[in-house]
């Protein structure tokens, strides 16, 4: 290997030792339950953010506000009431819970609901011997049912609570499941008659359908509405519910004792988690993008993970299987597994402008004297080495550069040659499947991403001989290294002027997207632009 | 020697297992019992229009790339159980491994031997592969088209199975769902009426381009064929429906500018933003909440379905396509018996909610053998399992050696 290389890999030398230790970054019991989790299985956890579950060590009042680093090499700078202060961890795993915002005044109601934090024991045990306000949200009444609540039926009559699920904005099976944790808890209850207006019944998910139909047997009473929904007014006596039995086509009027209204789930937003994951504006509030680029927990960070609502993930079976799940890929280790060999940076070229820093999706870079480029986090892609003004980035190998690849690709052809760049996560794949159908004539040049294909590699391409050139990337929302394909995309839109001067078409240079299992469409654009030729 | 695990099923599960489990030092044969890796998956079109919209079909391709690549992972294809005994710690099982049967032509010159059995020919590469379990030949010997072709002498028709049996440390089950069988809500006239089609039907031919659908054609989705009904015993959503119906009506309508309808009982989430996409569904669709009760032929043989409609007067409307979204219905019941392992509440193989153990200890199941669950669900399901089965080895490991 190259003496300058030692100071980009060197074991330790710019950001510490290896560490093994895994913060778990939460906000409420979701935090503490991956933290044991974990810990029992016998991984050195440590919680921020939250307090923890038996031994588990946490620093419940700690922020972490930078992380700096890669995989097993974090450095984490919390602010906790205590000042300042810096830990080393080896993985990270945002397990912060949902932040809940209530409908209540989205469909009309006002709710009195007091977020459940802020209320003291003492309070907690007074409004549960007491009388709850009329209105309040689903999670509230969720943990009263569950620390003894009971509803106290005036003589002789009915007590009424009336659930508002998805009403306004789309529900999900997490919310509606929590309602069919109290409906059923309810019906333990005599003269309590439970009531759920919805639009739609969230049922997707393990066990839902078959609980809804039996609370249903069991009494509870379920109105769905498609356009108009029940509406609110307030009396003296309290809140009034108006609406029309959608299958009566009859108008009601109910005086329900309680409402309960659903809240809206979105995952807590952290900021150093963020900041962290490089590519993470594409994809906020979440902590990876909705891509099965990366699949379960993974980030397109290594040795960040995302788990539950962080990812959208709200139901607590799935949840569960998150966690679970988690542990598979920590104990798989690595970092989610590039066998390519990783670019790396010419001390002695870079002028440390940090453009790779930026523009790498994976957060595989960090700089020192010069950029460094982390050989577990590097994916591959190849964008760096195309956006590196100064070409101070190459793979470690093959001994061939795009550009030695692009004139060996090209070496002897024709000139009605079409030269391909197709990307190996998506293109590549449908390319060996319809090659057989393709004329002799097309030349492909497989690169890991179509980000890495710049400028100067088309118009290599065009000056080796091909007529035209065809990139072939990943859909949007699809692209391994999240805008990799768009980068390609724009470039190609900026040439459009060069080509002109210098005579040659630009529709010559065309890009397509496609998956690895859209054969026609690549197969279509290929000879789209063979045609041309 | 390491530590080895029998998955049963070459689906997205099987497949991600068996990538984790060799991750983890941990062997791994994989059997599949068609004759190609990948399941149902692998005949799923691609869903995209201007952007992914994340269905995870594609993550099939990915995952095989993985498995190849890994040595501890030993994939048998037209592979069965036959039998598995608990012997001394480990699991003797009894394979049953028929040869490959291809027909050495290209896609073009097998669309030209007009195979009566919809799925029976699969183009692979540069070959087409023949599946045994949709073949007439293999059915009922009724058909002989393509063993009289030409290219009928690759086919090794008079090779038998090969006999296989080896010592296992655990079990993973991951043979996936059935779907729905439309046929028995005749009702629908499915198989019948032409123009009546499951989602599933269409799905490859959305992949490989031969669906023919006029430009402005009128295609109905109707919800829920065989999920959420007690009068056939399904007292569960398949969850993954409304997805595929919504995502496949974009596609239908971005590529033949169909006019869409879906019939529907309640629409599920199926995306990060559902409020946005589901708004998005009803401004570009036309949503009906009501579930049709019959299908018939109008005068020229097109679908004509009949509907509750406004003020619950029954309305009949004629469609140019009526496409079934056929829910998840439990596999393999013959692998319940082999293996000796309870079904759950549902019918599907394995224990209630989203666990992965079974009845018997050291079987285990993932994915959607085990309930409706969707591509990225089944993949991290089937994680869960590889930890589940991680702890069960290194208990095991811990109290024989």
């Amino acid at each position: 290997m190259n003496s300058h290389l030692t100071f980009i890999t060197g074991e330790g030398a710019w950001f510490g030792e290896r560490s093994d230790r895994v913060l778990i970054i939460g906000n409420d019991q979701l935090g503490a339950k991956v933290a044991e989790k974990l810990f029992l299985t016998g991984f050195d956890v440590t919680l921020a953010g939250a307090a923890a579950n038996g031994a588990v060590r946490a620093l419940p009042m700690a922020q972490p506000i930078s992380i700096k680093g890669f995989v097993d090499r974090f450095e984490v700078e919390f602010t906790s009431d205590k000042g300042r202060f810096t830990e080393r961890f080896g993985r990270i795993v945002n397990a912060c819970g949902a932040q809940l915002k209530s409908k209540a005044s989205e469909v009309g109601l006002v709710d009195s609901t007091k977020s459940p934090e802020s209320l003291p024991m003492e309070e907690q045990r007074t409004e549960l011997g007491g009388q709850l306000d009329q209105v309040i949200t689903l999670s509230r009444f969720e943990e009263l049912l569950k620390n003894g609540y009971a509803p106290h039926p005036d003589f002789g009559k009915w007590f009424h609570v009336s659930f508002l699920c998805g009403l306004s904005g789309e529900s999900d099976p997490s919310t509606f499941s929590q309602v069919l944790n109290c409906v059923e808890k309810l019906a333990s209850f005599d003269r309590v008659q439970p009531y759920v207006f919805t639009k739609n019944l969230k049922v997707a998910a393990s066990g839902l359908e078959r609980r809804y139909r039996t609370s249903r047997q069991s009494g509870a009473l379920f109105f769905k509405f498609d356009d108009e929904g029940p509406e609110f007014q307030l009396t003296e006596a309290g809140w009034t519910i108006l609406f029309t039995d959608p299958l009566l086509n009859l108008d009601m009027e109910l005086k329900s004792n309680l409402i309960i209204v659903d809240e809206h789930k979105t995952p807590y937003y952290q900021p150093a988690v963020s900041a962290a994951i490089q590519s993470s504006p594409a994809y906020q509030p979440f902590s990876s993008p909705d891509s099965m680029r990366f699949p379960g927990v993974l980030t397109p960070k290594a040795g960040i993970y995302a788990v539950g609502s962080s990812r959208g993930v709200y139901d607590e079976d799935l949840i569960n299987t998150d966690i679970d799940s988690l542990i598979t890929a920590l104990q798989m280790g690595g970092a989610g597994g590039t066998q390519q060999p990783s670019a790396f940076v010419d001390e002695f070229k870079c002028a440390i402008c940090l453009t790779c820093l930026r523009m790498c999706p994976h957060g595989a870079i960090g700089f020192g004297t010069k950029a460094i480029i982390d050989p577990q986090s590097c994916q591959s892609c190849g964008i760096c080495i195309a956006e590196c003004p100064m070409k101070a980035i190459q793979f470690e190998s093959p001994a061939l550069t795009l550009g030695g690849q692009i004139e060996a690709a090209l070496a002897g052809r024709g000139a009605k040659t079409v030269a391909a760049f197709l990307c190996a996560k998506s293109a590549a794949e449908v390319y060996s499947q319809i090659a057989a159908d393709l004329p002799d004539y097309v030349a492909p040049v497989i690169v890991n991403c179509a980000g890495s294909v710049g400028p100067e590699e088309i118009l290599k391409a065009l000056t080796c001989g091909a007529a035209a050139v065809l990139v072939a990337g990943c859909y949007k929302g699809n692209c391994a290294s999240i805008y990799g394909t768009t980068l390609a995309e724009e470039r190609i839109k900026s040439l459009n002027s060069t080509l002109t001067d210098a005579g040659i078409d630009p529709e010559k240079v065309q890009l397509v997207r496609v998956a690895a299992n859209t054969n026609d469409r690549l197969k279509q654009a290929i000879l789209e632009l063979c045609g041309q030729c | 020697m390491a530590q080895s695990v029998l998955i049963i099923g070459g689906g997205v599960s099987g497949l991600s297992a068996a990538y984790e489990l060799s991750g983890l030092g941990i062997d791994s044969i994989l059997i599949e019992n068609g004759p190609f890796l990948g399941g149902l998956v692998s005949q799923f079109s691609c869903k995209a229009v201007d952007s992914c919209q994340h269905c995870g079909a594609c993550y099939l391709e990915d995952i095989i790339g993985k498995v190849g690549a890994s040595d501890s992972a030993q994939c048998f294809v037209g592979a069965n159980l036959t039998d598995c005994r608990w012997d001394n710690g480990q699991f003797h099982v009894s394979l049953s491994i028929t040869p490959q049967r291809i027909l050495d032509c290209t896609t073009e010159e097998a669309n030209g031997l007009h195979c009566p059995a919809p799925g029976a020919l699969i183009p692979i590469g540069s070959r087409v592969i023949l599946d045994e379990r949709r073949c007439l030949y293999f059915k009922d010997s009724s058909c002989h088209k393509c063993i009289d072709s030409v290219f009928g002498e690759t086919l090794k028709l008079d090779v038998s199975p090969e006999l296989r049996s080896m010592n296992v440390d655990a079990v993973l089950v991951a043979s996936g769902f059935t779907p729905y069988d439309a046929t028995n809500k005749p009702r629908f006239g499915y198989g019948k009426i032409k123009g009546v089609v499951t989602a599933l039907d269409i799905e490859p031919k959305l992949r490989n381009g031969t669906l023919e659908l006029n430009p402005g054609a009128k295609v109905a989705f109707i919800q829920c064929v065989g999920s959420r009904d007690l009068k056939i015993d399904r007292n569960y959503c398949s969850r993954v429906c409304c997805g595929y119906a919504l995502r496949m009506s974009r596609l239908l309508k971005n590529k033949y500018s169909a006019d869409i309808t879906v019939f529907f009982m309640d629409l599920q989430s199926y995306e990060r933003f559902s409020e946005k996409a589901l708004e998005k569904a009803r401004n570009d669709y036309r949503m009906i909440r009501a579930i049709p009760s019959e299908i018939r032929p109008d005068a020229e043989g097109k679908p004509e379905v009949l509907f509750s409609g406004v003020g619950n007067r029954t309305q009949a409307e004629v469609f140019d396509m009526v496409v079934l979204s056929v829910g998840m219905s439990p596999g393999d019941y013959k692998l319940a018996k082999i293996l000796s392992i309870e079904r759950n509440i549902d019918g599907f193989l394995g224990g209630e909610g989203e666990s992965v153990a079974t009845s018997t200890p050291g079987i285990f199941t993932a994915g959607a053998a085990q309930g409706p669950k969707s591509i990225p669900e089944s993949v991290s399901h089937t994680s869960r399992a590889v930890k589940v089965i991680m702890d069960y080895l290194n208990q095991k490991g811990g109290g024989a050696e």
